[in-house]
């Protein structure tokens, strides 16, 4: 047993020792989906023969641990990030671990998704999501507020996207932390995930919830008694951002990838991957025609993330 | 292994595995955050009260159920017994991140049962289902403890002898077993406690939508936020406070249980002859019913379903949610995982093997600590072993290998602790006297006579290592993707069904190897 054991071991290392690499590597962090993430990573390894892109794709507040440990570790970390919302990207860029250039193609972006160090590459809806035919006619967000509605939204402390509806309604005129406190007292659970609301909507168990219009789409395609509803008076829209870190080596390899994702091929990929793309010239889901939608302004939640948070939380805990 | 290097080796197994990853994260917790700014920040003091009377609160229902289940199963003669045992174990495969979510989706209202029965538990979600479901899940580590504690021949002799001097079940239960397998039960409620303390999956299912907040929840919290200054260091502060309860926890009732002074002899314990009364019967199958065969049908039923939210009437069976989550890279990911879940398995089973050897010689009890280790939330673990290995092992599959054993070698050895207590000194004295060597006597006689147990501890950190999910997602590299990834990928779209099907491979993958380990444990058993 015990040789056995020591053989396995052994061989485990020099499996891991051995594992191989290309010409040159680009490592991306990113909590983007496995299927988006393949599709994007294989058409840029198409047209870059002899560069590889090695990934390591987790939930988004695990690879930020991840980049913070490899930083206190001093082990090999991302030359790419790609995230699922902005907050972490202003940390970043405020600490100076970006790099600052010029994406050629960040000319074909719409103007608010270009920074100087990161760029939206595809857009997250936030939506209502309701049982099968809207029974209860839930048209809007103050809808949530209604008594009669048993409600349910995703709690912001875990999902970076319920985040950004944290941060839109807690700092829009019209909404505020007053609404957070209406949706409570009006019956409203919070629930671990966007996913958890529609699973919750489509058992039954809520008739309306805050979630992902991927997520919502993805079940109703299925077959899940569910429908997606956009709410007034405006969607909430969250960019998955993606940047190079200053330290990134090769470089110019980590800037060709963003310049890919960024470009025609990436984005259609992205979109044939269900997701929103950022160009207008890729093909891919849109909100339907006369849905409003609105971008939050993230540079202001990042500076008031921890009051949003405190505020929150004084209102859902018990 | 001489004599001479077995201590050293101990010593540097003990740096290696805790007090290096654990003095890291101390370190990283002082330097960064203020302990004292996190106890302040709002509901940190709520979420440690929370932790340690749900953990107290589960872990000894936990016990109760666990120690019940092991009595009316080894000292009676319930009907249809070894299943009963089987299936009390079973219980260990249905994998911790779908347990939460399948009692909500089968007991809380909405659920199988209320749309079958119309019956449905409200409390499921809430302080009370948090403390529940924790239990369930703990209770069959407490059932193995206890029951290889009644098995020890020993306890059973000496009950026995009380039955023929005339002693009524009751008394013979309250003034010789109960005293005779303390330690058992002291160590049964320990796993029980640090296993509730550091799970995550259970709150933030069950308790999140009541607001039910415990520390770990809010280190997943921190965690989501760690790219923000101050919340990385939150989470690491807040994973040291919860070291620091359960090392607390394992010295006050280590100090309590004092060494265990069990021998055995030779014969295995005279097997009960009498009936069990119907209601013992009945109450234990009830628990398995309820616990096992209740939820594992709700998974199945998620899996076949082709879309949540539909009925599971066989209309809507589909075999798409297999077929479409089970590609190569899935595969691929489930050899790894259980190829480093074995290894680990059989690292921790030497380890704790090394342990047991040296406190057998009165060295210091370094096994429970291991206790410290497991009551960290894996997260935690992995953040600990990142910032300590990284620098070297990053993206290797040693690391994750480290953090296993690290984090599950308390299982690996409480089993074997329970059977060298059991083993009788003087079969080693005898394997000596015949002029066997240290090596040779471990080999022969040693070894042999612990299999069972050798066996019962690789299965546990087995199990437990396939299913962990945090460890793994945080420290896996390109190439080293592990079966977490996959399924926290699906989580993240929000498809339940595709994570049920995913759920229900994975508990026939662990079924498909535990089954015959315990067949070949009940035979070896058979032939002491």
């Amino acid at each position: 047993m015990i040789r056995y054991g020591a053989a396995l071991a052994l061989a485990a290392v020099v499996a891991a020792a051995c594992s191989g690499s290309g010409d040159s590597t680009v490592t991306l962090y990113t909590s983007v989906t496995q299927a988006t993430v393949d599709a994007v990573v294989a058409g840029y390894e198409a047209d870059n023969p002899g560069t590889d892109v090695a990934v390591f794709r987790a939930p988004t507040g695990e690879v930020a641990a991840r980049l913070e440990a490899d930083r206190r570790s001093g082990a090999a970390t991302a030359d790419v990030v790609w995230l699922s919302d902005p907050l972490s990207m202003y940390q970043y860029r405020a600490d100076g671990i970006l790099l600052a250039w010029d994406p050629q193609q960040a000319a074909a972006l719409p103007e608010d998704l270009v920074s100087g160090s990161f760029w939206g590459t595809r857009i997250l809806h936030l939506v209502l999501v309701v049982p099968a035919g809207n029974p209860a006619a839930v048209e809007a967000w103050q809808d949530l507020t209604r008594p009669d509605l048993a409600a349910a939204i995703p709690d912001p402390r875990f999902a970076g996207s319920a985040f950004a509806a944290l941060g839109y309604f807690g700092l829009e005129p019209g909404f505020g932390m007053d609404f957070f406190a209406a949706v409570r007292a009006a019956g409203a659970v919070q629930v671990n995930s966007p996913g958890d609301v529609v699973t919750g909507v489509a058992e039954g168990r809520y008739d309306a919830g805050l979630t992902l219009e991927f997520s919502a789409r993805t079940a109703a395609d299925k077959g899940s008694p569910i429908e997606v509803v956009w709410p007034a008076p405006a969607a909430i829209a969250v960019t998955s951002p993606i940047a190079v870190l200053a330290a990134a080596e090769p470089a110019d390899a980590a800037r060709d990838f963003v310049e890919h994702v960024l470009s025609p091929a990436g984005q259609a990929a992205i979109g044939e991957s269900g997701w929103t793309p950022v160009r207008d010239d890729a093909p891919g889901p849109r909100p339907p025609a006369g849905a409003s939608v609105a971008y939050p302004d993230w540079s202001r939640i990042w500076q008031e993330q921890s009051g949003l948070l405190d505020a929150y939380a004084g209102i859902f805990d018990e | 292994m001489s004599e001479r290097l077995a201590r050293p080796a101990a010593i540097a197994l003990v740096g290696v595995l805790l007090v290096f990853p654990l003095g890291r994260l101390v370190f990283e917790a002082l330097f960064d955050a203020g302990p004292f700014d996190v106890l302040a920040r709002p509901g940190v003091r709520t979420a440690v009260f929370n932790s340690i009377w749900s953990s107290v609160a589960a872990a000894t229902l936990a016990l109760l159920a666990g120690a019940a289940l092991a009595y009316v199963t080894d000292r009676l003669r319930p009907v249809a017994g070894s299943a009963l045992r089987a299936a009390v174990v079973a219980t260990l495969i249905i994998p911790p991140f779908v347990s939460a979510l399948s009692w909500q989706a089968t007991f809380a209202p909405f659920g199988l049962l209320d749309d079958l029965t119309g019956l449905s538990l409200g409390w499921v979600e809430g302080r009370a289902g948090v403390v529940v479901v924790l239990a369930v899940n703990s209770a069959p580590l407490a059932f193995l403890i206890v029951a290889a504690a009644l098995r020890s021949s020993r306890a059973g002799d000496l009950d026995w002898s009380a039955r023929a001097a005339g002693a009524g079940p009751g008394r013979v239960l309250r003034q010789v077993t109960i005293p005779l397998i303390r330690p058992a039960l002291v160590g049964g409620w320990l796993v029980g406690f640090a296993a509730a303390l550091s799970s995550f999956g259970v709150p933030i299912v069950l308790g999140s939508p009541a607001g039910f907040d415990t520390l770990t929840t809010r280190v997943f919290q921190a965690v989501a936020f760690s790219a923000q200054p101050g919340a990385f260091g939150e989470a690491v502060m807040l994973a040291t406070m919860l070291a620091g309860v359960a090392l607390v926890v394992v010295v006050v009732s280590d100090a309590g249980i004092g060494r265990t002074t069990m021998l055995a002899d030779e014969r295995g314990p005279i097997p009960p002859t009498e009936r069990a009364p119907a209601w013992a019967s009945l109450a234990a199958w009830t628990y398995v019913a309820v616990t096992l065969v209740v939820p594992l049908g709700g998974l199945v039923l998620r899996a076949v379903t082709k879309a949540i939210g539909l009925s599971a009437a066989p209309a809507n069976w589909t075999l798409a949610n297999f077929s479409g989550s089970l590609d190569a890279r899935t595969w691929e990911a489930f050899g790894r995982s259980a190829l480093l879940a074995a290894t680990a398995a059989i690292i921790a089973v030497l380890v704790a093997g090394l342990f047991v050897h040296l406190e057998r010689r009165g060295a210091a009890r370094w096994g429970p600590a291991a206790l410290v280790m497991f009551a960290v939330p894996g997260t935690s673990v992995a953040i600990a072993m990142s910032i300590a290995y990284g620098r070297w092992l990053a993206n290797t599959v040693l690391i994750i290998v480290i953090a296993y054993v690290a984090k599950l070698l308390a299982l690996a050895h409480r089993p074997l602790s329970s059977a060298i207590a059991g083993l009788h000194a003087n079969q080693t004295r005898a394997a000596a006297a015949s002029g066997a060597s240290p090596g040779r006597t471990l080999r022969r006689i040693v070894t042999p006579l612990m299999r069972p147990a050798l066996v019962a501890g690789w299965l546990l950190v087995f199990v437990l290592a396939v299913h962990e999910l945090t460890i793994s997602s945080l420290l896996h590299g390109p190439g080293t993707e592990t079966l977490a990834v996959v399924i926290l990928d699906y989580q993240q779209i929000g498809d339940p069904t595709a994570t049920a099907a995913l759920a229900v491979v994975l508990a026939g993958v662990v079924g498909a190897v535990a089954l015959p380990l315990v067949w070949l444990q009940r035979a070896w058993q058979g032939t002491r």
